[in-house]
């Protein structure tokens, strides 16, 4: 059976090579550091929120606080329990 | 951040602006947190104005939790005045103990050798308070040893605050075996003879003759002939021996000498206002008690007071040094003036050379010329006038 590649479209490889997507790492469940974050929504105990070109990123924890060192790029410390990505048009959508 | 953090307690209805703010100003924010409503965040000490701005811009009730960091204890320690006082003390007392010049030390026992070379470094700006970087030993040295007489050598050590000068006196030249070679004593000036005092050697003049500069007055080759008779008939020896030759041959003679004056020249003047300095003495160091350093030449006069207790002196009390300022004036003399400096300079003259002759008339003539004026004095002097020339024997 042949796997399909997924569908890269012109823009995605534009943003690819102009670094705007956003890059997410989790280090165990400490530490989460987003880059080319746009905008702090929200940020509470349990739940961070930030947004990014393309998506809505929802940290879920406990004790969570969130700190921003460098243009764009925000750090959420605590205990991470999830990390839902949620993409702009999916929410329009549900909207 | 490390310099200073500041802990913030904010109470407001929605802080999606505020997160809006911060993102968009770069402002460094850390633990930010919101819980029950109340927002909590940290930022770095150099953002409160701008944060404080926008908070209240929102209408946000805020209010200070925790400040730390370095900026903070320095603003702490500024409060307190006797710490700063001490530290800034302390500061300017190792500056001054590892920059500034307390102390002289002339490993020299010959005050006058001290003085010359006193003088020599006061002439090269160096002096109690100098700044010790920027002597320059090798020049100093050079200098010492060209204008101090009676040293051979001289060597600066720059040891904390304290500037060594050592050097070495001269050694007197070992005495030689003098060999006393025969002489002649020689007329020193064109002169009349009038008195003859001689106690060895042969004389070849007599009073009253005249003699020009150089002509041999008493002579060290003595020939003696001996006279001898044998059958009758005369046999004359003649012996030739050599002599120091000694004795006065006084005379009468002229000198003619001329000096003169110009109308206008430099005449270095000592201000009669005095500068004071005050230096705290502390055994040997001289700690300068002022800031500002004069500038030109002075004469100065110091004096030290040291503190006692009960009788007991102190080893610190405070020098005090007066400094009059010389300066160079141009002096423009009337002819009255310039003919009397010119009379002073022939009195000086009369004073340091012809103290030795017995000055039996003078007389001057005056001229004046374009630049200044000229005194001719012509003296006939007694006195005397020979002098001893060595000669060599050929063997």
């Amino acid at each position: 059976m042949k796997r399909k590649s997924p569908n890269i479209k012109f823009t995605g490889k534009v943003k690819e090579f102009m670094y705007l997507n956003s890059y997410i790492n989790i280090i165990d469940n400490k530490k989460v550091v987003i880059e080319n974050c746009k905008q702090i929504l929200e940020c509470n105990e349990v739940m961070a929120r930030v947004a990014t070109g393309s998506f809505q990123i929802e940290i879920w924890g406990k004790g969570l606080t969130l700190s921003n060192y460098c243009t764009d790029s925000v750090e959420v410390t605590g205990v991470v329990e999830s990390v839902a990505l949620t993409s702009k048009k999916q929410r329009k959508r549900d909207v | 951040m490390s310099l200073g953090t500041i802990s913030y307690e904010i109470i407001g209805d929605s802080y999606e602006k505020l997160y809006k703010y911060i993102m968009e100003q770069n402002i460094p924010c850390k633990n930010v947190t919101e819980i029950k409503g109340v927002l909590y965040l940290e930022t770095s000490v150099w953002c409160k104005s701008v944060l404080e701005e926008e908070f209240n811009k929102l209408s946000f009730e805020y209010k200070i939790t925790k400040k730390k960091g370095l900026f903070f204890i320095l603003k702490k320690i500024i409060s307190r005045k006797g710490l700063v006082l001490g530290g800034i003390t302390a500061l300017i007392i190792s500056f001054i103990a590892s920059n500034l010049m307390l102390n002289l030390e002339i490993l020299c026992e010959d005050e006058e050798i001290r003085k010359d070379i006193t003088a020599v470094l006061h002439e090269n700006g160096i002096a109690t308070g100098s700044f010790m970087p920027s002597i320059n030993c090798a020049v100093i040295e050079r200098e010492l040893k060209q204008k101090v007489n009676g040293i051979s050598w001289a060597g600066i050590t720059c040891d904390g605050s304290t500037l060594i000068i050592d050097v070495v006196e001269n050694v007197d030249k070992p005495e030689s075996r003098k060999i006393r070679l025969p002489c002649n004593l020689v007329a020193k000036y064109d002169a009349v003879v009038d008195k003859i005092e001689v106690y060895d050697g042969q004389l070849v003049t007599t009073v009253g003759s005249g003699v020009s500069k150089g002509d041999i007055l008493v002579s060290g080759t003595v020939i003696t002939e001996k006279i001898s008779y044998e059958n009758g008939k005369e046999i004359k020896e003649v012996s030739q021996k050599y002599a120091r030759s000694l004795g006065k041959i006084y005379g009468t003679f002229t000198l003619k000498q001329t000096f003169s004056q110009p109308f206008e020249a430099v005449e270095q003047v000592i201000d009669d206002k005095a500068v004071n300095k005050s230096y705290l003495k502390i055994f040997d160091a001289d700690i300068p008690l002022f800031i500002s350093k004069e500038e030109g030449t002075y004469s100065e006069t110091s004096s030290t007071n040291m503190f006692s207790i009960f009788g007991f002196e102190l080893p610190v009390g405070i020098t005090h040094t007066e400094l009059y300022k010389i300066s160079s004036k141009e002096v423009t003399y009337t002819e009255e003036q310039a003919f009397e400096l010119a009379y002073e300079q022939a009195e000086r003259y009369e004073n340091n050379f012809l103290e030795e002759y017995e000055i039996k008339d003078v007389s001057y003539s005056e001229n004046i010329t374009e630049n200044g004026v000229e005194v001719t004095v012509e003296y006939t002097l007694y006195g005397d006038i020979c002098q001893e020339v060595e000669f060599f024997i050929n063997k």
